[in-house]
């Protein structure tokens, strides 16, 4: 058994580093490359220094390619970093993977570990065999996320004809019957309903606050993070750009927010008219700028130091009638943007040495 | 240790879920058993027709031809099924990463996943497949229950030699992008050497004195000659040398390819 220190995740200089071959063009290249490949290197991860304290939930997010599921990967041991080290819960993941893997459980969005053509229920109970789990704690273990998850109005269908929501919900009770401290989630969320979201969120707040499993999740969406996790890192291109608390995030590294206002018809023809025919909003404050939109639709957007929101719906109610307004959030790949224009970068590695 | 009776037992769920996931395919499987028993009747006819002209071939009568080419037909799913991509598949999809990872030994869970479905091929293809040679052309069963003990005993090493062969061509899916030509040259190379196409005995003699060295002679011919009464005595103990060989030789090679695989997966990433 691994000592019983606080410390759950600790990496130090993690790197990864794949080599592939690079194909020559033409037919003469292509036979070239056969017998004498060409390799290129592309660094996946680079120098990513994670610290996570046990019972802690942290997201890791990042846009498509950035790193994050190999990281994840390096997390399990089932892919030898390049470089650098790294312990999870007291092992060294890829020599004692063996040992490590009755303390993890990890959830892949787009894979299952479930058998595709049995019910649900028989995947869950091959798990215990698999675990070595004692017959009476699996029984337990199991009736909680019947419970919790409602598994129950589906545990008999065969796993194939489940939705993505209900079956990310039978991976979730898979990944945890065996009592892992740690649990790794790559895009729990990724093409589930706004429903199917809000309720696993729902169950990972829970298990990490009644049973103290530490959850790490990645993810590209920042709402998945606000509502989960006290603390986030953001990474990209490999390497680490943030680390540090959740809130005000957005105010920080936000960018733009959109308004999209729906125009009363009437009101619509009377506006002057730009490229393509879109129409124009004129005299705009400050730091706010009109961006290409769907007719009916207007789309504004703005800073937050330019004017708070219901100012801009003020100004703008007060020039034509409107029918409805939405606000769209910056993503992940506008802060990322923002991070490196504005150089918040630098900024924010200073305070991450005195977070951290 | 406790733990150890634990650590078969998996292997056991493994085998048992995989053998009623085929339960699942019950309209593909019924179609199947439809087709090898066509196939049977079709062999039989043209062996029928064969023998007016001739009445003993390599030590062959009528009957016994009959008998071999519907034990080909009831055994083929047992020990060489058709089309076996399940594992390549999962390489290709990457899902093999989580098996990879899985605390259990990968090659013994592929293994008990295979053991499962070939139990559920031996009790709805080769028992009605059999069966139906029986009724439709009187091949009846051998009588001396040493042919019914060896029979089951070298089906077993069959059944483990055609898991061992199916998982190697199967795994070359981590080295070659077109793995599904070398599925299908797997196949047809199990096929033909098994004797699926020609019985070995009516091989050229060139061609069967190399045939019966290979591992697919165990797979299908020797426990078929065994049901027949075609093998026994000392014979039979030469059979269990050179085919427990190849068992022992095929399982290490396989689990060590395997061993590849998985570090190639750690260090590539797939
Ligand atoms: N097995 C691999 N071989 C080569 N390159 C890979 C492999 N896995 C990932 N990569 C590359 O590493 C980078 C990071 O990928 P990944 O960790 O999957 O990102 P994310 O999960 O954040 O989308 C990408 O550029 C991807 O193409
Ligand atoms: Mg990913």
């Amino acid at each position: 058994m691994a000592a019983k220190t606080t410390t759950m995740i600790e990496t130090h200089d993690l790197s990864k580093a794949f080599r592939i071959a690079k194909r020559r063009p033409g037919l003469f290249g292509g036979m070239r490359s056969i017998v004498d490949p060409e390799m290129r290197t592309v660094s996946a991860v680079r120098d990513l220094n994670i610290l996570v304290e046990r019972g802690e939930m942290i997201g890791l997010i990042g846009p498509n390619g950035a790193g994050k599921s190999t990281t994840i990967k390096m997390l399990t041991g089932v892919l030898v970093p390049s470089s650098g080290k790294v312990t999870v819960a007291g092992f060294d993941p890829h020599r004692q993977r063996r040992a490590l893997a009755s303390h993890i459980g990890v959830v892949f969005g787009q894979k299952t570990q479930l058998w595709w053509d049995l019910p649900l229920i028989d995947s869950l109970l091959l798990l215990r065999h698999l675990y070595h789990v004692p017959a009476e704690r699996h029984a337990e273990n199991l009736a909680h996320m019947r419970a919790m998850l409602d598994l129950d109005e589906f545990i008999h269908t065969p796993v194939r004809q489940l939705s993505l929501g209900q079956r990310m919900r039978g991976d979730l009770a898979a990944a945890l019957l065996h009592d892992p401290e740690l649990l790794y989630l790559d895009e729990p969320t990724i093409g589930l309903d706004v429903v199917a979201k809000a309720r696993i969120r729902e169950f990972l707040l829970e298990i990490n606050r009644t049973r103290g499993v530490t959850v790490l999740l990645t993810t590209h969406d920042m709402d998945d993070v606000e509502a989960l996790c006290p603390r986030m890192m953001i990474v990209d291109h490999g390497r680490k750009l943030f680390d540090g608390p959740v809130t005000g995030i957005r105010e920080r590294f936000g960018g733009e927010r959109t308004l999209i206002a729906q125009i009363d018809p009437a009101d619509l023809a009377t506006l002057p008219r730009g490229g393509e025919n879109q129409p124009i909003i004129e005299g705009l404050p400050a730091g706010v700028r009109q961006v290409p939109a769907e007719s009916p639709q207007v789309a504004l957007a703005f800073t937050r130091d330019a004017l708070p929101a219901h100012e801009l719906v003020a100004w703008l109610g007060a020039r034509i009638r409107l029918r409805d307004v939405t606000f769209e959030e910056p993503d992940i790949e506008d802060m990322i943007r923002h991070i490196y224009e504005d150089g918040l970068l630098l900024k924010e590695e200073e305070e991450a040495v005195s977070v951290g | 240790m406790p733990r150890k009776t634990h650590y078969y037992r998996f292997y056991f769920e493994v085998a048992r879920a995989s053998f009623r996931r085929q339960l699942v395919y019950r309209w593909t499987n019924l179609t199947g058993l439809i087709v090898n028993i066509f196939f049977g009747a079709i062999f039989s006819y043209v062996m029928i027709a064969l023998f007016q002209a001739r009445h003993d071939t390599a030590g062959y009568d009528l009957r016994d031809t009959l008998r071999y080419i519907w034990l080909v037909q009831a055994l083929i799913m047992v020990v060489v099924p058709f089309g076996w991509t399940d594992l390549m598949l999962t390489i290709r999809s990457g899902d093999v990463v989580s098996d990879l990872s899985k605390p259990c030994d990968f090659y013994w869970y592929w293994f008990s996943r295979e053991v499962g479905s070939a139990l559920y091929y031996f009790l709805f293809r080769t028992v009605p497949i059999y069966l139906g040679g029986m009724l439709l052309f009187g091949i009846g069963l051998p009588g001396g229950w040493v042919s019914w003990l060896g029979s089951g005993f070298f089906l077993l090493i069959g059944a483990a030699l055609g898991i061992a062969f199916r998982f190697l061509y199967n795994i070359i899916a981590f080295w070659i992008i077109e793995a599904r030509a070398m599925v299908t040259m797997g196949q047809v190379i199990a096929t033909f050497f098994t004797g699926s196409y020609i019985p070995i005995a009516f091989m050229p003699f060139w061609l069967r004195s190399i045939t019966l060295w290979l591992p697919f002679n165990g797979m299908m011919n020797v426990p078929t000659e065994i049901f027949t009464g075609k093998l026994f005595g000392g014979a039979l103990a030469f059979e269990f040398l050179r085919q427990a060989l190849w068992l022992v030789a095929l399982t290490l090679l396989a689990r060590g390819i395997a061993a590849i695989a998985a570090r190639r997966v750690v260090v590539q990433g797939g």
